[in-house]
């Protein structure tokens, strides 16, 4: 596949969307890793839109105090350490007791970001306990994006790497 | 020539390298007609460049044979972002190093963006065909620590953007600081920034002088608040005099600058500074670190402190703050100070580098 082919799938999986889309969900884990004032931002912008929505969060120890202290009630919040890798799937089922989120929340520099793939990969977790459950992607200046299949992203960004990785030795070798 | 632009991160709030990024390709696109294009969307910049498709990663060395296979350039220039590809591509690389904090000073950073960059931006760093630093200071750093021949790497400076004179900049007023003297400090909140060492000298200076007014300011974005809180719990006597504005308009700034007593930039170290500059173009009085690059940008217009020493940078503030003479003195040299740095000078220094690769 060519590269600006591979390009073009990425970017249909992954469009703009509004805080609206969070009218009919009802369990939404997220994972805070900082920025408070952009992380009460998305909340406020949530729960406009949805105001009996349980939130399940995965919070950086810096940020854990923080959202423990100022919210109650329909947050639960646990605190992380380290990598976010596939931990971060069974905390969230941990706080859920039970009941399986539908919908998921990362923030992220940018809408699309090779970095993010663990976190796409969490998502994918999350997706197989409920096909049901819908990904966004929160960037810089309060954008949200919804990731319309975690796993044919996630497959596309290791072709891309996969591909680059190989031009990149045998022309290299050349 | 195509000249392909790799940028820094998405930021809707301006600062730092994004500042440099727009500076410098906005003056670029007036110099020439060579087709300057994005490498990855960059629609959050505001520049009407068109771009190629490419997925950023912020945490490896971009390999880009996969895009060039679809897409030729003959530059391919990073303002940030280390990157490679295989020499079968008749392609220059050009590579911007701002600074080497994550070298110099690797307790100031995450474990993993220290690995990142110490592994990636070195080794994009010695397959550059040319590197740009913003400063002479930033060179050094990057002969002395990366071991790269001094005669590829261009000493390009910053400047200022927006490059409009003060008279025609429009501003808007943050009525809790209107009618109030204050020492202005602009920067993102981080250990390199000094925060602590600000409030306890300014904390020092108000304890000689229990008479002042004189307020502190703090102005910049801010992601880890718990580092404003702990500085400010150890100096609650002093909660009042000391303002937090978190990130602030270009209208706001320019405000906070226009009517501040004077701004004091006291970190550890900088690969430029660009706040200096900035207070320099207001015809503010600078207190700044005597250290890295802050120097080669303050020239004779700025009252030198060692960021190390409490005492030091209490002086400082006194001699700035007391002495109005003094004051007015640095006022008149910042403003000529500041006019020899310019992004349409960076722009044209630039373009001989991307020339000299035609």
């Amino acid at each position: 596949m060519r590269h600006n082919e591979l390009y073009k799938i990425i970017e249909d999986l992954i469009k703009p969307a509004g805080y609206d889309a969070f009218k009919d969900h009802k369990i939404v884990a997220m994972v805070a890793i900082d920025e408070e004032l952009r992380f009460d931002r998305c909340i406020k912008a949530i729960v406009e839109n949805g105001s009996d929505i349980l939130f399940l969060i995965v919070a950086h120890a810096r940020m854990y105090d923080y959202i423990s202290g100022k919210n109650s009630g329909n947050v639960k919040v646990c605190c992380w350490k380290g990598r976010y890798d596939d931990g971060v799937a069974d905390a969230i089922f941990d706080m859920s007791g039970g009941a399986n989120p539908d919908a998921f929340l990362y923030f992220s520099e940018q809408e699309m970001n090779r970095r993010d793939s663990n976190l796409i990969h969490v998502a994918e977790l999350l997706s197989s306990k409920n096909p049901e459950l819908e990904t966004f992607c929160n960037s810089i200046g309060d954008e949200l994006y919804r990731i319309s299949d975690p796993v044919t992203l996630d497959q596309a960004y290791k072709e891309y790497d996969e591909v680059s990785e190989r031009l990149y030795r045998s022309g290299n070798s050349e | 020539m195509r000249i392909g632009i790799l940028a820094q991160n998405k930021e809707i709030n301006y600062t730092g390298i994004n500042k440099v990024t727009i500076g410098t390709v906005s003056k670029l696109c007036e110099l020439t007609d060579d087709d300057i294009t994005f490498i990855g969307r960059t629609d959050w910049l505001k520049l009407d460049v068109p771009y190629v498709p490419f997925v950023p990663a912020t945490d490896r060395l971009l390999l880009l044979d996969y895009m060039l296979e679809d897409n030729h350039f003959d530059v391919i220039h990073s303002h940030f972002r280390p990157f490679d590809f295989s020499s079968k591509y008749k392609c220059a690389k050009i590579l911007t190093i701002h600074d080497l904090l994550p070298v110099l000073f690797p307790d100031y950073c995450p474990p993993d963006y220290k690995r990142y960059f110490v592994e990636c931006v070195r080794k994009s760093a010695e397959r550059a065909d040319a590197i740009i630093t913003v400063s002479g200071s930033t060179k050094r750093d990057v002969v002395d620590h990366f071991g790269i021949n001094e005669e590829k790497i261009h000493v390009v400076y910053n400047g200022l953007y927006p490059d409009k004179s003060v008279e025609d900049m429009r501003t808007s007023e943050i009525a809790a600081l209107k009618g109030k003297r204050y020492l202005l400090s602009v920067s993102a909140v981080g250990k390199i920034k000094n925060q602590p060492g600000i409030v306890r000298a300014f904390a020092d200076y108000k304890t000689k002088n229990p008479d002042s007014d004189l307020k502190l300011v703090f102005t910049g974005p801010v992601r880890q608040y718990e580092n404003i809180r702990i500085i400010l719990e150890d100096y609650k006597e002093f909660i009042d005099d000391i303002v937090v504005t978190g990130y602030v308009s270009e209208e706001e700034l320019a405000w906070v600058y226009l009517n501040a007593e004077a701004v004091i930039y006291a970190s550890f170290y900088e690969g430029f500074g660009l706040p200096i500059l900035e207070a320099m173009h207001f015809g503010k009085a600078v207190i700044s670190s005597n250290t890295s690059s802050m120097p080669e940008v303050g020239g004779d217009a700025v009252e030198y402190c060692d960021p190390n020493d409490i005492g030091s940078i209490e002086e400082a503030i006194r001699k700035v703050i007391d002495d109005e003479e003094h004051r007015r003195s640095l006022e008149k040299k910042a403003k000529e100070r500041a006019l020899v740095f310019s992004y349409d000078r960076a722009a044209r220094e630039t373009l001989e580098i991307y020339k000299s690769f035609r």
